[in-house]
């Protein structure tokens, strides 16, 4: 696959073929996004092409109630003013702005659905209860696909002829809560991501990809797509991405923030070496300590040309578990209320201008599938427009090095996610140890040698 | 990592030299009526059974062998002879409502099994496709959550000790058994290595069929008369009696160690024995009703199995944290069940005869997996939930604070003081019925994305227009 020389042009060249492959009446595309591409924008397009140029019934998929909340906004601002109906059991609270939006009908009965050209959001979750074995639309747009398994896929695929998967290939595969061994061997067994599946089961079904990275900025693309993306080249669209201080740095932990505002997107940041399990209360506590030096430090943001002050609301922090979740959580205090704090799981599809990122194997002494999962990693890494900080204990390197990637892999699967994770991880910790961006917190001690 | 507590207690077996009880409350179901099933393939054939041992707890062995189960006769006599033996068995327990128990001595011993019934399934002997068919019930439901019908021994002492060594190397029945009862006056590892010298899997020891069974085997196929066959038939049962039997022994030893009064009662254990007679009946219906049994799942059977499975892990574990003490401080620790000193009770008077009632909770837990919105359930006592508000750090507690939902009124009586544990909501068995009831209606008609053929594209004939990425964000 080549690179077009313009990533606008390139951007804009994709989505005239996403547009175009509808009015052909294809059965099915799958579109594979890099992060921050603007696939959930690319779905707003199909869906208002649907519902006005090609008079369909259009569905979109959402894959949690936040998302739907997001694409509804975006579409109930639509320039015809269409109503936008939100599918939805009655007991879920909508936000206030679509609450109060005379455009957003919530719909909670099958019965209510419309009948004519429209569209109708509704988590996966939601479709799937719907009784009746008959088509009822006649497109369905799938967001954020790669997080759907086949098998709840396959509830919903009956309701339209024709569909569209959008989504990420890149982030973490679907959640399966249960033991799968039955089904290791099949491509496109249930517990698969849903376009994968479709692919294996129908290898002649359109496929696209979109070429160019809104949110990244071309330093950590840089790092991204080499680590996470070797098949699928893309490049950044941004030009002017960058932070600075009004006041000077005189602390141990400004030489991080610093080397950010010195063009270094992605950097690292070690405490002593320590196994602490799940819960870190130290580094929670540093990691929060940060956030505030950054603000104290009156930071500024060029977003794009848009240049003004940072705030809390800018700012996200990811971790791997809930309860690292609730450890930053619990210090943030009223002050920094706003700073947004998940797990990578609930991160997916959210960005901020910064990032502070809780390294999933950090004060671990071992390295499970789930810790070194590629998908994890890459949406940790690539939720932020202009800077991310990593957290972690000292010697991850040295824990990666150690761990034999078990290489359980299963006959005709070509993927090995555990070595896949196992060499990511390696490749970024390698490469921003070559580059000089690791950085001791501020109690911390010596930094390791990483390569 | 995720279990420190585990690793805390192996790390005490190492020092004691003495395998550790970790939970108190017995955590598989343990049938009176259930069988003991021994099998051992030949190396290089391992969908074979060249000997079987099968009894009841606290039974003699029956044991069965054939010279070579590479000769497909004698092969299928073998498999002939167990078929009544399983077909009682089931046929006794549907009687009586209850469900089938194979106990065998490892987790490869297990897989054995589940392949073996797969392979049999498919043979051209209806009596022997039988006996796959009964297999499979075991073999299907064994990677089930909460599944009591096959048991691995070696599994199931796991569930109850701790040992100072690997965890792999635990799958050797005879030596996890030393762990837990070693030899008076001997050196623990000396022990444990004597024990390993005795065969526990499903194969022979490749020393012993170099210089024993091997020959026997030859000396079997050369023999010039039937008396001399008959012979070397002998000699060989006896040499693989003297191997499979003292499996079968560690098997009934772990099944008589579980069976002591001294793990006490499991209530979450009623309700899988509940679930596996259910799932029992509804596959000797399926079997009654001539249902075939597939080697590879449909989409629609692999859609419904996988969410069933799933269903069935969020049950089971549910009931432990509430019934399993164990279960509940390891909830305790990992942060997925919420204990705090209930430190305030406050009433909101909404309006005439409306009040709403908020919990705070005042707790030391190092990790809690919470988050506002989340809904917890009150894990002893009266029936109350309630949403998670607030969570927030004071000094070295966290202060969660919840919105009552079920149970106002005991919310209302309680006083501060306690300390009370929140977490999920009970389980749900039927909800799994009820999904799957919903799946059948969604997939009557398979979806073209899940069969054979693509469909067509279908042109659009509705007038394009000219720029069409313009007109499209002319939209947005």
């Amino acid at each position: 696959m080549s690179v077009a020389p313009d990533p606008e042009a390139a951007a804009n060249a994709a989505l005239d073929a996403v547009l175009d492959s509808q009015w052909r009446g294809v059965p099915a595309l799958v579109l594979r996004s890099p992060p921050g591409a603007g696939k959930t924008g690319v779905a707003q397009r199909v869906a208002l092409q649907s519902a006005t140029y090609l008079q369909q019934r259009c569905m979109v998929v959402t894959q949690t109630n936040e998302q739907a909340f997001d694409l509804t906004r975006r579409l109930a601002e639509n320039a015809r003013g269409m109503p936008i109906y939100m599918f939805a059991k009655k007991s879920l609270a909508l936000p206030d702005d679509l609450r109060r939006s005379a455009r957003v009908v919530p719909v909670h009965r099958i019965g209510d659905l419309p009948q004519g050209p429209s569209i109708t959001i509704g988590n996966a979750a939601k479709w799937s209860w719907v009784q009746t074995p008959d088509p009822m639309f006649d497109m369905q747009i799938v967001d954020e696909a790669f997080q759907l398994p086949d098998y709840r896929y396959q509830l919903i695929s009956n309701l339209a002829p024709r569909h569209a998967l959008i989504g990420d290939p890149g982030q973490i595969d679907p959640f399966v809560n249960c033991e799968i061994e039955r089904w290791r061997c099949d491509p496109s067994g249930p517990q698969v991501a849903c376009p994968v599946a479709l692919v294996k089961r129908h290898p002649t079904v359109l496929q696209l990809a979109l070429p160019a990275s809104r949110r990244l900025n071309a330093d950590t693309v840089s790092i991204i797509q080499p680590a996470f993306y070797p098949d699928m080249p893309f490049r950044a669209m941004s030009r002017d991405r960058s932070v600075g201080f009004q006041v000077a740095g005189i602390m141990p932990f400004d030489a991080a923030l610093d080397g950010v505002a010195g063009g270094a997107s992605i950097v690292i940041v070690e405490l002593p070496p320590q196994i602490t399990g799940e819960a870190d209360s130290e580094l929670a506590q540093e990691l929060v300590a940060s956030i505030l030096r950054l603000l104290r430090r009156r930071a500024w943001m060029s977003d794009d040309g848009r240049v003004r002050d940072v705030t809390a609301a800018d700012i996200g922090v990811v971790c791997a578990h809930v309860s690292q979740v609730n450890a930053v959580r619990e210090r943030l205090g009223p002050g920094l209320s706003e700073v947004f704090v998940e797990t990578a799981n609930r991160f997916q599809g959210i960005e901020r201008p910064f990032m502070f990122v809780h390294h999933p194997l950090s004060g671990r002494a071992d390295a499970t599938a789930f810790h070194l999962d590629a998908g994890r990693l890459c949406v940790m890494l690539s939720r932020h427009r202009i800077g991310c900080w990593i957290f972690g204990r000292q010697g991850i390197t040295e824990q990666l090095t150690r761990f034999d990637p078990v290489g359980d892999r299963a006959l005709g699967i070509d993927d090995d996610p555990e070595y896949q994770g196992w060499r990511a991880h390696l490749t970024l910790l390698v490469g921003l140890s070559r580059a000089n961006r690791l950085f001791p917190a501020v109690n911390g001690r010596a930094v390791s040698s990483a390569a | 990592m995720a279990d420190l507590l585990h690793v805390a207690a192996r790390l005490r077996a190492l020092q004691n030299g003495q395998a550790v009880p970790t939970v108190s409350q017995r955590q598989v179901v343990i049938q009176p009526h259930a069988r003991i099933l021994t099998l051992m393939s030949m190396a290089g054939e391992d969908t074979s059974v060249h000997a079987a041992a099968f009894g009841g707890f606290g039974e003699p062995a029956q044991v069965f062998v054939v010279a070579d189960p590479r000769r497909r006769d004698d092969q299928n006599a073998l498999l002939r002879e167990l078929l009544p033996l399983f077909e009682d068995y089931y046929a006794q327990c549907r009687a009586t409502g209850t469900f089938p128990q194979i106990w065998v001595s490892s987790t490869g011993a297990l897989g054995h099994l589940d392949t073996l019934a797969d392979r049999l399934r498919f043979t051209d002997e209806p009596e022997i496709r039988r006996l796959g068919e009964l297999w499979t019930y075991a073999g299907e439901r064994s990677p089930v959550a909460g599944q009591q019908a096959l048991i691995s021994a070696s599994g199931a002492l796991r569930l109850h000790y701790a040992t100072g060594q690997q965890e792999a190397e635990d799958e050797h029945l005879l030596a996890l058994l030393t762990w837990i009862d070693p030899p008076r006056g001997r050196d623990i590892f000396a022990a444990v290595a004597t024990a390993e010298e005795t065969p526990m899997g499903v194969k022979t020891d490749p020393l012993f069929d170099r210089s024993s069974l091997q020959p026997a085997i030859d000396d079997f196929h050369k023999a010039g008369s039937d008396a001399e066959r008959a012979f070397h038939q002998t000699r060989i049962q006896h040499m693989l009696e003297g191997v499979i039997r003292p499996i079968y022994t560690a098997t009934q030893r772990a099944m008589a160690l579980l069976g002591q009064p001294r793990w006490r009662d499991n209530p979450a254990l009623d309700e899988l024995t509940q679930q596996e007679g259910d799932e029992f009946e509804r596959f000797m219906q399926a079997r009654d009703g001539g249902h075939f049994l597939p080697y590879h799942d449909s989409a629609k059977a692999g859609a419904m199995k996988i969410a069933a499975r799933e269903r069935a892990v969020t049950n089971v574990e549910a009931g432990m944290l509430r019934h399993d003490h164990a279960a509940r401080e390891r909830g305790v620790v990992k942060g997925s069940v919420l204990r705090g000193q209930l430190v305030d009770v406050r009433e909101h008077h909404l309006g005439p005869w409306l009040f709403e009632y908020d919990l705070v909770l005042s707790s030391h837990q190092d990790s809690l997996h919470l988050r506002p919105g989340d809904e917890l359930w009150l894990m002893d006592g009266a029936k109350l939930s309630m949403e998670i508000a607030e969570i927030e750090r004071r000094g070295p507690f966290t202060w969660v604070t919840g919105r009552v939902g079920d149970g106002k009124r005991a919310a209302k009586k309680m006083s501060v003081g306690p300390t009370l544990d929140f977490g999920p909501g009970a389980p749900n068995w039927r909800s799994i019925g009820l999904e799957l009831g919903q799946m059948s209606i969604r997939l009557t008609n398979e979806p073209w994305t899940h069969g054979d053929l693509l469909p067509p594209a279908t042109p659009s004939l509705h007038p394009k227009p000219a720029n069409l990425r313009a007109a499209i964000e002319d939209l947005t």
